[in-house]
């Protein structure tokens, strides 16, 4: 996905399905898609030659930071506006094409995504971690 | 949540709940708030923060399938446990329970009222309608394969198996126990359809189109937040979260490989 509209547009439109499908409050839905879009967007931004892990925390991270911004500002719990936006970089992909390989028995390519697939969840964690010290939540949700 | 960390004076004298009433309000907080996708840590700080503010002790351990509460005030405990039996994300739910919580901080709502508003939870209706919600399914399988680098065709066959994928995880039988067989179900419907696609298209890469569908589904959030767990020292929650998101992998991949057998014994018998 070169083109940097249709990575937006693909972004937003992603933020705002997942928004729906997790039920997002309707009067959080606009700023909910927003904050979901920017990490995704941040993620494909990223020079393509850093560690995958390292641009995941990132991501989390901004998400993370902007999710208890919004949730300071709106009152409401920072999982409303997280979690659309987290579920764009979670390695689902990788996952799935790790077990794929090992049901095939192709054991080296199902350990390489694999542990592609821990770096990535690792970095998504400690950035949503990272981003509680970074932002403290007013909230206990 | 109404756990706001600067707490309010404590409930003391004749508007402090009865222990009772406050253990009742409790397990049923706790239960819907693991319910909708809170996390173990915050349901135990949460239930914490909330004894403070009505002058009681308590003590919680949360798990993904389970609260338990202990309450003591002047000598007297009483302790108490809550199956969770089914559990998915709901915001929208979450935001309700957050601001009844901020009700109660505020003195703006007893313990009696707010479990009688739990009592309601139950027959609350989704923010999204049915189509809302099968339309997004139509959008995020879609986007999916699109930022794997898909062709239009393959990223139009995606919507298809979008709706399908919310339809069969949230309409059918995906809030009883059977929900391991939703996610079996859902990998072999995606993965028919993906062959049945690349039969009548044959330049379409079916594993984009299964892989675009059955992301919707595959536990990396459920992993993300075993590791949020864990890391927080909650190693009884994370470890539950890890096997949780293992056995729905594997049913997943059971699902496509099943369809892949079945391709494959076709194909050998000249069908």
């Amino acid at each position: 996905m070169e083109h940097t509209g249709t990575m937006i547009l693909a972004a937003i439109l992603g933020s705002a399905a997942f928004a729906i499908a997790f039920r997002t409050p309707r009067r959080y839905f606009g700023l909910t898609v927003l904050i979901g879009a920017c990490p995704f967007i941040l993620l494909k931004l990223m020079p393509h030659d850093w560690n995958i892990g390292f641009g995941s925390f990132l991501a989390a991270l901004s998400a993370g930071c902007l999710s208890h911004l919004a949730a300071r500002f709106t009152r409401a719990p920072a999982q409303c506006f997280l979690i659309p936006g987290v579920i764009l970089l979670v390695p689902g992909t990788y996952i799935y094409r790790a077990f794929n390989a090992a049901l095939g028995r192709h054991f080296e390519d199902a350990l390489t995504i694999g542990l592609s697939a821990i770096a990535i969840t690792v970095g998504v964690s400690f950035g949503v971690l990272l981003a509680n010290w970074v932002v403290p939540s007013r909230k206990t949700l | 949540m109404s756990s706001q960390h600067s707490i309010s004076p404590r409930l003391i004298g004749p508007d402090q709940p009865s222990l009772d009433d406050f253990v009742a309000f409790l397990r049923r907080m706790s239960g819907l708030l693991i319910q909708s996708g809170c996390s173990s840590n915050r349901v135990e700080l949460l239930a914490q923060l909330l004894g403070e503010s009505c002058g009681f002790e308590v003590e919680t351990v949360a798990v993904p399938t389970a609260v338990w509460i202990t309450v003591r005030h002047e000598g007297r405990t009483l302790q108490d446990l809550t199956r969770v039996r089914k559990w998915s994300i709901d915001l929208d739910r979450l935001a309700r329970l957050n601001e009844l919580v901020e009700s109660i901080y505020e003195r703006q709502l007893s313990i009696a009222d707010a479990n009688a508003k739990l009592k309601q939870e139950d027959y609350a209706s989704p923010p999204y309608g049915k189509s809302l919600t099968l339309l997004a399914g139509a959008i995020s399988s879609p986007v999916l394969i699109m930022s794997y680098g898909g062709s239009p065709v393959e990223i139009a066959l995606g919507a298809p198996i979008g709706v399908m994928i919310q339809y069969i995880n949230k309409y059918t039988f995906g809030s009883d126990t059977r929900r391991y067989l939703v996610d079996f179900l859902s990998a072999v419907v995606v993965a028919t359809y993906a062959y049945g696609c690349r039969s009548l298209f044959p330049n379409i890469d079916a594993p984009l189109l299964i892989i675009g569908g059955i992301v919707v589904v595959v536990p990396g959030l459920t992993l993300v937040n075993a590791v949020h767990e864990v890391a927080q020292k909650n190693l009884v929650s994370g470890a539950a979260k890890l096997l949780e998101a293992l056995v729905i992998t594997a049913s997943l991949g059971f699902g496509v490989a099943f369809v892949l057998a079945i391709i494959q014994i076709l194909v050998s018998r000249g069908y």
